[in-house]
Formats: C-alpha cells, structure tokens, sequence
C-alpha cells in the first residue's frame, strides 16, 4: 500500500473532502462559469481561466455531494476544474490515519478513507476522474 | 534549449527551404534547357554553410552529410558532372534528411539519423556519381579560341566552358569600355542581365590597353538571349562577336507563373544566405496564440464590464456618463476585434512552404517501388494558418504516398492500358470563403467499389445482406484497421492510415472525400478552415445555451415547417427543395430538449454532395468569432470542437459538423 501524502482539505455545503496536494495546481475565486451545450452525468459546467477552459466536475456524481447554491472556489486539476466552497486547510501524512472501511463513501472516485482528528474524510481518486469520460450517447433522431 | 541552439535551428530551416526552392528552379532550369550554374552555385554554397554549421556546433554527421551533397554540386560547377533531374531528386531528397537533423537536433540535441536512411540515400548519390560520368570535352573542341586565350582561362572557366559548349549555348565576346568611376555599375548591368539564364565565363583585360579615363574588359559569355538584347546592356561603343553557334537564340519570355503574371520565366536562385540584420524579428507561433488568448480574455472582461453597464442609464450627469462609457466600451471591441484579425494574418503561411516535404516523401516513395511519377503542385500561394499547415504535412503525405503505391500502375501496367509510362499525381489548392480546398488526383487504376466492399465485409465492418451507397462503401477506407493491400510494408499495408488520415483532418475542422473511376484514377477531396483561430458562424440558441455553427457548411437558412418532416426506417427526414435530407433535431440530439423546445428554424447543411438539414429553435446572428479549442476533459466531449466568446453570461459551442455527418452517416442510415 502506497504511504499517504499531503493533501488540500476542502468543503463543499457540509462535506468535506480531501485531494492530494501535489495535483492542485492553483485556486481560484475569481471565476465565470458556464452552462455546458448538452446533459453530461460527469461535468457540470465549463468555467474559462485567463482564456483557457475548464470542465468544472459535477461534485453529485464524482463526490455524492448534492449542494445547491453556487460555489465560491475553483481547484484547478490538471485541465479540468474542482468547485468548492473553501480550502479548509493543508494536512501532512502524519496527522492522517487509513480506515479500512470506505462503504460510506463508497464511489469509483474515492482512493481512500482516512480520519483526521475526528472526521472522517474521503481522499479523490483524481487518476480515476481524469480517466472517466463524459457519457454522451448519439441518438439520431 | 539554448538560445544558440534556437538560432541554428532557425538557420537551418531556412538554408533548407531555400534548398528546395532553389531544386525547384533548378528542374525549371533544366526542363527549359537554361543555364543552371548560378542556381547551382547557390546550392553550392548552402550545403557549404550547412556543413560549417553542423561542424562548429558539433553535428558531425550533418556535416560529413552536407559534404557528400556539396561534392557532387562542386563536380556540377565544375562541369565534371551533368546537372539533371536525377540531381534535382537527389537535393530534394536531401531537403529530408535535413529535416531529420533538425527534427533529432530539436528533440535530443544530437544529429542521429537512422543509418539506413543515410545509407540509402548514399547509394543513390554513389550511383548518380557513377552512372552519369562526364563525357569529358577535350581541348581540342575549344578549337574557336585561340590558344593563347585558353591558356588565360583557369581551370573553373575552361570548365564552364566545356559545359556550355556541351549545352549548346551561344558564346560570345563582347569587348566593352567604361570610363573609370563607373565601370563598376556598368559591369554589373551587364552581368545582371546576362545572368539571368546564361553566365558570364570569364572576364579578361581587354585588348586596348587602358587610357587615362577609360577600362576595358574582354567578357567571354554564354547566353541563350539574341545579339540584339545582349548589346543592349553595353554601352553602344562595345564590341559583340559570337565565336561558338549553339542553339537559336530566344528572347526572354515573360508571361503568366505562379510566383505571378509578368515574372520571367526563369529568375536567377533567390539568395541562400539567411537574411541578418533586416527590420523585422522572427516570434515563435506560441507567442502568437498567447496573445490571442489575452485577447480573448480582454473580451471576456469587456463583456462582463458591458454587461454591468447595460442595464445602467438616465439623462442626468451620470447616465450621460455611462453613455460614454458604452461608447468607449464599442471603440475597444472594434480595436480588439482589428488586433485579433491582425494576428491571424501574421499566422498565415502559403501551402507552397510544406511541398518541399511533400515531394521528397513522394520521390522516395516512387524511387523505393520503382515507378516513374510526376508530382506537380497548383496554388501554392494560397494562405493558410500556420498552425493548420504543420499539422497537414502528415496527412497529405500519407495520400500522397498511397497516391504512388496503390493508385500509379507499374510502368509495364501502364503501359498495357495504353497510359504514359510516367504516372501522374497533381496536388491543387484554392481558397474559396473561409475555407481552403485541397485536392489530390492520380491518372492510376483507381478504386474499385467492390473489392473494397468486399474487403469490408470479411472484416466484419459491412454487413453482409446490406446495399451500400459508393460513398458509404468508400468510407469504409476511413475506418480504423482497413487496409486492402495484402502484403505489409514500410509503405503501406498495416491498416494504419487512412483513418488516421480523416482524423488528423477532423482535428482541423476539415473533411475528405473521394471520387474515383477504376482505370482512370482517383480524386482525394480535402477541405479545411483558413485558419482554426478565427471562423465565421451562425450562433444558434440550444436550450439555456449558444451553439456556433461554422458558416462553411451552411448553404441556406429556412423558416421550420413541420409538414416537411417525415420518418423512414425511424430516421428523420425534412423535405428541402423538394428532396428529403436527412435531418438532426438539435435540441433532442443534445438532450436539451423539454416541453418549452420549439423548432422554429431549419439550417441547410452541405457536406460536399449531401445535404442535410439541422432542426434549431432559433438562429440569433453570424459573427466571425476567435475560437478556442477544447482541450483536456473537454475535448472528450462528443460533437464540440471548440468554444468562442459569445456573451458575458454565454460562451458558444463550436459544433464539430464532420463528426456529426459521420456519426450520422455510421447510424444505420437507409441507404
């Protein structure tokens, strides 16, 4: 098993999450963000950065995070973006332990479970994310 | 990379584009039976600066490869050896390996090219070297000079000489006087104009000794042009004798070339050195697009900023404030909108820039299999982006190189269907709107339908009981893995190609199609965008979004009839001009379609013969727009090619028509 790295824990309405901090790459509040042309399940809209777009994630189907105001942050990913509400905070590996039980936050996207202090944080798997593709079927009409 | 490195990348790029040009004047040369030694100096002298190059930054291989080339091309001037077309090949073959260099140089700071590929192309020069020995004249053909003026010529001008001798050029003496302060200017009007598609041999003293104003020369010249236009470039006090006959003498033909009306036909080799020191600065192309996108992103800005003052206004202090605030907000967007079409402009580059590339791919090709093939080229001048360019090279090559192997018979298959032993492939270009039209056509055996139908089948891509229309059975050569050539090669054979080939193209926004006749040859369509930075399209309202319809496919904008729509097979059709084209309901397409969705508008489509009609509630506008591509997760995303600026609150969707007439055309569309 792969030993645990720094991560970037973030909120999104009551939840947290956490992404390991050598794929965030910046962060930003400043955003315009963008409806999308047609219905994916995994990206919900398009956000554009200093005249480079970004997919921004769809946190209800990569995080099972269901929130509906608008989020203040955007994590910058590699090419694609994470919206949030805020970076809570950086945390090193020591302060972080496994669980073995991930059942509750059970999703494709989840790398791990670990507990810091007491709250139990789900880590993304951001390979998986950037792996995933939009599912988009051509129905000639 | 170093900025050294940086700078002799550039310099050899450039002494290998002016490699090629200078080959290509040199076939015009040739085939109009001109003189040749000046182009073949210049040549002469670029792969001499290539191999000083390569020596100083320690390519060794790259110089020890410009010498060999530089050998042959001292023989050439020398006259130890005749200039042909089997040279011209070769210099352009060269114009590939340099390319390798550079191509290896650029990506791991070392020369290394494959041995093979130097290998073979040493044997070729070897056997050139060997097989096209010089019928050396002797001396005593020279028997028109005296001998003691032969004894005053050095062993170059004996050589040019001979060389002129054994071309059938007239030479003359033309014995000319100039006063002393301008003998400089008048000897250059005389070389200038005589250089032009003959050469000054040599230039003596002449016979009068000088005087205490004047100077004389004897020049000894060989020239196609008549006497008469040869005085005219002396003074009238000079002396023209002939004192060889070669062939009739002709005038110089100015007419219609490519490089435009009234050119000469034959214009001396443009020089070779890398122009230093000019007014101008080179910007590598990604400096470009940054500015672009800062463009872009000032847009943006001044969008948002319109936005906020839109709703804003009154006739006090203040609303006569925002108006002028709206108007200076109109200024920039048409100072953004002129500095965002000037930078495309700078981006745009004339085709003829990668022929080079072209034609050595297509000359090696034909040389590995043995055939003869005349590769010609139309329209070089016309502009597209350079970005777009680069990224045509591998595509057209690829055609070009199944044009050789598949399309052009062997010479003794040619020859039994009653065609000239050398095949033919031509490469035209044309701009029409916004689109740049690129087609390729062979005299070969051309494509039959059903072996390729045939073919599709046992691989399991066409259905067994189903008819198919010529173009859908052409298309099958697009799917990935089709290949009708049994045996596997460097050339061809793997598969692998043809759907690289469309794909490559649908990256660019482009499309291809192909016409074909067996027996008569076949046609390879390709049509592309001027540029994939800027491009003119319909905005269409899609839901809560904008899509971008690039207007290059739009032929007509109709009112939505419902009447006209009609199922076949569960396919939608819309009747239009009294046809039924197949259609696409956008909003269902795209799922945005809801109880509030209403078509109101009908977009024809055309895709080279076919027409279809997109379904839409509403078109708002045609603009030329800057584009931006998706990249990253985005460019995952089916149907989209790109995005553009549209509104503070809306960006627009690029749709990606290629890719949806070919989804549509692979959806078990009836026949």
């Amino acid at each position: 098993m792969n030993p645990l790295e720094p991560i970037l824990l973030v909120k999104s309405g009551q939840s947290l999450f956490g992404i390991e901090l050598r794929y965030v790459r910046e962060i930003v509040s400043d955003f315009p963000i963008f409806p999308l042309p047609a219905k994916f399940r995994n990206i919900s809209h398009l956000t554009i950065l200093r005249g480079t777009p970004y997919a921004v994630l769809d946190n209800e189907y990569y995080l099972r995070i269901e929130h509906k105001n608008r989020e203040r942050l955007i994590l910058l990913i590699g090419q694609m973006a994470i919206s949030a509400d805020e970076a809570v905070r950086t945390i090193s590996p020591e302060q972080l332990s496994r669980q073995e039980n991930k059942t509750e936050h059970a999703t494709s996207f989840i790398r791990e479970v670990v507990q810091f202090r007491n709250r139990i944080i789900p880590i993304l798997d951001i390979q998986a994310i950037l792996n995933d593709r939009p599912d988009f079927e051509f129905i000639p009409t | 990379m170093g900025e050294n490195l940086d700078t002799l990348l550039s310099e050899l790029t450039e002494l290998n584009e002016n490699i090629y040009n200078s080959a290509k004047q040199l076939k015009t040369a040739i085939e109009a039976g001109n003189n040749t030694v000046h182009i073949t100096g210049e040549l002469f002298r670029a792969f001499h600066t290539i191999k000083g190059l390569g020596g100083m930054s320690g390519f060794g291989t790259l110089a020890k490869f410009s010498h060999s080339v530089e050998n042959l091309l001292d023989r050439i001037r020398k006259a130890e050896h005749p200039c042909t077309m089997e040279t011209v090949n070769l210099l352009i073959l060269s114009t590939e390996i340099i390319d390798i260099f550079i191509d290896s140089i650029r990506a791991i700071g070392t020369d290394a090219v494959e041995n093979t590929v130097l290998d073979s192309f040493h044997r070729q020069l070897s056997r050139e070297l060997e097989t096209a020995a010089q019928t050396r004249i002797d001396t005593a053909e020279l028997d028109f000079l005296s001998p003691q003026l032969i004894r005053q010529l050095n062993e170059m001008e004996l050589a040019r000489l001979k060389e002129n001798v054994r071309t059938r050029q007239n030479v003359y003496f033309l014995d000319v006087s100039f006063p002393f302060e301008s003998f400089d200017t008048g000897l250059r009007k005389i070389q200038d104009g005589i250089n032009r598609d003959g050469e000054i041999i040599a230039t003596l003293p002449g016979e009068d000794t000088a005087t205490e104003t004047h100077i004389t020369f004897k020049l000894l010249l060989a020239s196609p042009m008549s006497p008469e236009e040869i005085r005219a470039l002396a003074p009238r006090t000079a002396v023209l004798t002939r004192i060889h006959e070669g062939r009739p003498e002709k005038s110089i033909v100015t007419g219609a070339t490519e490089e435009g009306p009234g050119q000469p036909a034959t214009l001396p080799a443009a020089p070779l050195t890398p122009a230093t020191g000019g007014r101008t600065v080179k910007v590598e192309l990604k400096e470009l697009d940054l500015l672009l996108q800062d463009m872009e992103e000032m847009a943006l800005v001044k969008n948002r900023i319109a936005a906020i003052l839109d709703p804003l206004g009154g006739s006090d202090k203040i609303g006569h404030t925002i108006q002028q605030a709206k108007f200076q907000m109109e200024m920039l967007d048409r100072r953004i909108a002129s500095f965002q079409k000037r930078i495309i402009h700078y981006r745009m580059v004339p085709l003829a820039s990668i022929f080079r590339r072209l034609e050595s791919a297509t000359i090696r090709t034909a040389g590995q299999l043995g055939k003869k093939v005349k590769l010609s080229f139309d329209g070089g001048n016309t502009r597209v982006d350079k970005q777009i360019t680069d990224m045509l090279v591998e595509p057209l090559i690829h055609l070009l190189r199944n044009a050789a192997d598949h399309g052009i018979e062997t010479q003794k298959a040619r020859k039994q269907a009653g065609k000239p032993e050398t095949g033919s492939i031509k490469l035209s270009a044309y701009q029409q709107g916004s689109s740049v039209f690129i087609e390729i056509y062979d005299d070969g055996q051309g494509i039959n339908p059903h072996t390729i139908l045939e073919k599709a089948r046992a691989l399991g891509m066409a259905e067994e009981k189903q008819d198919y229309s010529d173009n859908e059975i052409f298309d099958f050569i697009f799917r990935p893995g089709f290949s009708t050539s049994e045996n596997v090669s460097d050339i061809s054979g793997r598969g692998v190609g043809m759907d690289v080939v469309k794909t490559e193209l649908s990256k660019l926004g482009g499309t291809i199609r192909i016409r074909t006749r067996v027996g008569e040859g076949t046609h390879f369509y390709i049509q592309i965008p001027v540029t994939q930075a800027i491009l003119p399209v319909f905005f269409i309202r899609s839901g809560e979004t904008v899509l971008g319809l690039p207007s290059l496919f739009v032929e007509a904008i109709h009112p939505y009839e419902a009447a006209r729509c009609t199922y076949v097979r569960e396919c939608l059709y819309y009747r239009l001009n009294g046809e039924a084209s197949r259609a696409i309901h956008l909003p269902r397409l795209l799922k945005v379609d809801d109880l509030d969705t209403e078509i109101g508008i009908v977009v024809q489509i055309r895709h080279f013969d076919r027409v279809f009609a997109f379904l839409v509630e509403d078109v708002i506008e045609e603009k030329e727009v800057t584009i931006t591509p998706l990249t990253g997760k985005l460019s995952q995303l089916p149907l989209f090619s790109a995005i553009c600026n549209f509104s503070a609150n809306s960006v627009g969707y690029i749709l990606d028509v290629p890719e949806l007439i070919s989804l549509l055309r692979g959806s078990h569309e009836p026949a």
